[in-house]
């Protein structure tokens, strides 16, 4: 999951805590080990290597097949999980250097869930082209977890994967978990303010954060963020920092916060519009030097 | 965004129904969603039982040739999602040595006949008497269960059965354990019932009569009831103290059928009469105690420091004290030294030898005395245990190492008649223990 994920219980002893966090552990580890890119022996590098034939998908990865195509279906085209290529020609580390549109313009073919054929369960992907399902994974994982640990015990849980997490109910006492959210402030960042934590209490449901102020990209006086509009194949320009959604689900809050963030400029009155539940990290407004 | 802003919700929320249905997706998603598929339960439950495995065997030697005592045990846990615990522990003791027979060391050679009778076996001179023949394996099975009773008591119950070729044993317990006051206090409360049935070679000896081939009945009957009062407290986050108050008795068959308690001459200390008694212990024992324990947490170790006082109708008083200190020695590695020490007084029956005419009459072969014993567990005496326990976790489960050393004591008789004053009459036990123990989930 590359980040942090804990569990937190409440009334469990010892033995029921080993269980339920192996449990999780094993389910996290399972997930990823079927869909992280960065494994070559994942279910979804098998998928790369078919050159273009058309492989039978099990009826879990076909049901996340599914939710894309419906994501990309309701975005109009803004969440496309064909858009990893782009990663080759961008480097968010802050830096000001943009590719070439020659380079751009290389990749966009590889570029469009369109070109998938996805006729279930049969899934072709064609030469070249990449399927990322890190935007559906680790919030997936998290129900998915929750749901596991809510059918071995009754006792209230918190399911935390770096951030991305879900509640089983209130806590024992009938109270709300209190999740804190920290706006991270990159150190380096001129005229940034702190922004303090802002402490949610959680009844029900889940929460799901997108974005990271680490991964943007300045240029020309504009502040880009990591998200790529497959249709350019340029980042989102002015979307918030980061945007945290509450939903039933953590998929659903993900999702969200995904498809709020391709809204660029837009993105908290699109959430707004949507009637989420929504917390957004002031967007900065660096002033251009050059003009 | 063709979608208006409601049916985008809706329709995201119906897909992610779709995703979850095998994962059981929360009732509140069902609210949001208008034509979205029903989660269904997951057709089967996941299995959350989880099982202990442990196997562990104790190597038991004492000194000057006395019992050598292997004891293998092998023992099966198992943990549903609805915290009931079931348990069964197998155990095999192998026994083989020299143990006391009662008789007092002689200037000379003494000669004694094993209690079935079939050989005898002789004790050189001035030591103290060991039957050699001491010999057995006992088998025993032990069953457990315990379960949550309502929100803040635990019930657990232990059935049991333990078998060698003359001693068979039956025990049942059951226990509740209360909590209160948020889990910082546990009240319990228990019962333990035991039924022996004792079928010694040779028979039965008549208590008190002096040793010959004569026997009474094959078979005796032993019963004993226990209840045991406790009460937990957490003190501080660091301390736990646990008092617990026992109360038994035990009716029946108390004697030992083997021991004997020679008769000698009150003037020169050597065999008369009579020669060989047969032991007799009442046929009643209560006895009451009271042990009290703490475990402090320091930063890392753990300290175990407990105190028991034991008391009983036959006179006997003891006092132990045991001294555990757990020292985590990092990546799941534990040290752990021991000191225990225990200090006992004697039975008020409790006699090294008996003196003719005035403790037995050899010619109406008689004693006033309603009992007496030279089993040197019913002594007077001191014993010293030191011991070092390593701990080793492993990538599932733990192996643990402990060897001790013990030292037990017992004060010369005071008033030896005649020759028995230049003999070595209560000479100290020592003993090594190894024990090797591997812990397993799965």
């Amino acid at each position: 999951m590359a980040s942090p994920c804990e569990v937190l219980l409440e009334g469990a002893d010892g033995h029921m805590a080993r269980h339920l966090s192996g449990l999780a552990q094993a389910e996290a580890l399972r997930i990823e080990a079927r869909y992280s890119r960065y494994r070559s022996d994942s279910l979804v590098a098998q998928w790369h290597a078919s050159q273009g034939q058309p492989v039978e998908l099990d009826g879990e990865s076909a049901r996340l097949l599914d939710i894309a195509e419906r994501c990309h279906a309701l975005s109009a085209g803004l969440f496309d999980i064909t858009s990893g290529v782009l990663r080759a020609a961008w480097r968010f580390d802050g830096s000001q250097q943009a590719p070439e549109p020659a380079q751009i313009a290389a990749l966009l073919p590889r570029v469009g869930f369109d070109k998938l054929r996805w006729q279930p369960p049969w899934l072709s992907v064609p030469q070249g082209m990449e399927v990322d399902l890190g935007g559906l994974a680790k919030e997936y994982a998290v129900d998915r977890t929750l749901a596991l640990l809510r059918q071995a015990c009754a006792c209230p849980v918190l399911v935390n994967f770096g951030g991305d997490l879900a509640v089983s109910g209130p806590r024992a006492d009938g109270e709300p978990w209190q999740v804190g959210i920290a706006a991270a402030s990159p150190a380096a960042a001129p005229g940034v303010a702190d922004t303090a934590t802002t402490v949610l209490a959680l009844r029900s449901g889940a929460l799901a954060t997108s974005g990271d102020a680490h991964r943007h990209f300045t240029h020309a006086g504009r502040r880009y963020s990591h998200i790529l509009n497959p249709r350019t194949g340029w980042p989102v320009e002015g979307a918030p920092r980061a945007v945290t959604v509450a939903a039933p689900t953590c998929t659903e809050a993900g999702l969200l916060a995904t498809l709020a963030l391709l809204q660029g400029h837009h993105a908290q009155a699109w959430l707004q519009a949507q009637g989420a539940t929504h917390w957004v990290s002031e967007p900065v407004t660096e002033e251009s030097t050059t003009g | 965004m063709q979608l208006t802003s409601g049916s985008l919700r809706a329709a995201l929320g119906s897909a992610v129904s779709a995703l979850l249905v095998p994962a059981l997706a929360p009732a509140a998603a069902q609210a949001q969603t208008q034509a979205g598929p029903k989660a269904t339960d997951a057709a089967t439950s996941p299995d959350t039982t989880t099982w202990q495995a442990e196997g562990a065997v104790l190597l038991y030697k004492e000194g000057a040739g006395r019992v050598t005592a292997l004891e293998p045990v092998v023992s099966l846990r198992r943990v549903d999602g609805n915290e009931r615990a079931w348990g069964l522990k197998l155990t095999l003791d192998a026994l083989t040595g020299a143990s006391p027979n009662g008789a007092v060391a002689q200037p000379g050679v003494q000669t004694f006949t094993t209690p079935s009778g079939k050989s005898t076996y002789s004790t050189p001179a001035g030591r103290m008497p060991l039957d050699p023949t001491f010999r057995d394996t006992r088998l025993a099975l032990a069953a457990t269960h315990e379960r949550p009773v309502g929100a803040a008591a635990r019930a657990s119950f232990g059935l049991g059965v333990s078998a060698e070729h003359d001693f068979a044993s039956v025990t049942a317990s059951a226990a509740l354990a209360y909590d209160l006051a948020q889990k910082n206090t546990t009240l319990s409360l228990g019962v333990a019932l035991e039924a022996d049935r004792i079928q010694p070679e040779g028979g039965v000896p008549q208590g008190l009569q002096a040793a010959g081939p004569a026997r009474a009945s094959g078979t005796a009957t032993r019963q004993v009831a226990d209840l045991l009062l406790g009460v937990t407290q957490v003190m501080n986050r660091r301390w736990v103290t646990q008092l617990n108050l026992g109360l038994g008795r035990g009716t029946g068959h108390q004697s030992d059928p083997y021991k004997v308690l020679s008769v000698v001459d009150g003037t020169s200390g050597l065999l008369t009469g009579d020669r060989l008694v047969h032991e007799q212990r009442p046929e009643q024992r209560t006895r009451v105690s009271l042990f009290w324990q703490n475990k402090v947490h320091l930063t890392d170790d753990v300290v175990d420091a407990s105190y028991r006082y034991y008391s009983d109708n036959w006179g006997v008083r003891a006092h132990t004290l045991d001294l555990r200190w757990r020292s985590e020695l990092g990546s799941g590695w534990y040290l752990e030294p021991r000191v225990r020490l225990h200090r006992q007084s004697a039975a008020d029956f409790y006699r090294p030898w008996l003196l003719e005419s005035t403790e037995w009459d050899s010619a109406v072969h008689r004693t006033a005395l309603t009992a007496a014993s030279a089993d040197p567990r019913l002594a007077a005496f001191t014993g010293r245990t030191l011991g070092l326990k390593l701990g080793l976790p492993l990538r599932r489960g733990e192996f643990a190492v402990r060897l001790e050393a013990y030292r037990q004591q017992q004060r010369q008789p005071a008033f030896a008649p005649g020759a028995l004053r230049g003999l070595e009459l209560a000479p100290a036990l020592t003993a090594a223990t190894v024990f090797v123990g591997y812990v397993r989930p799965f």
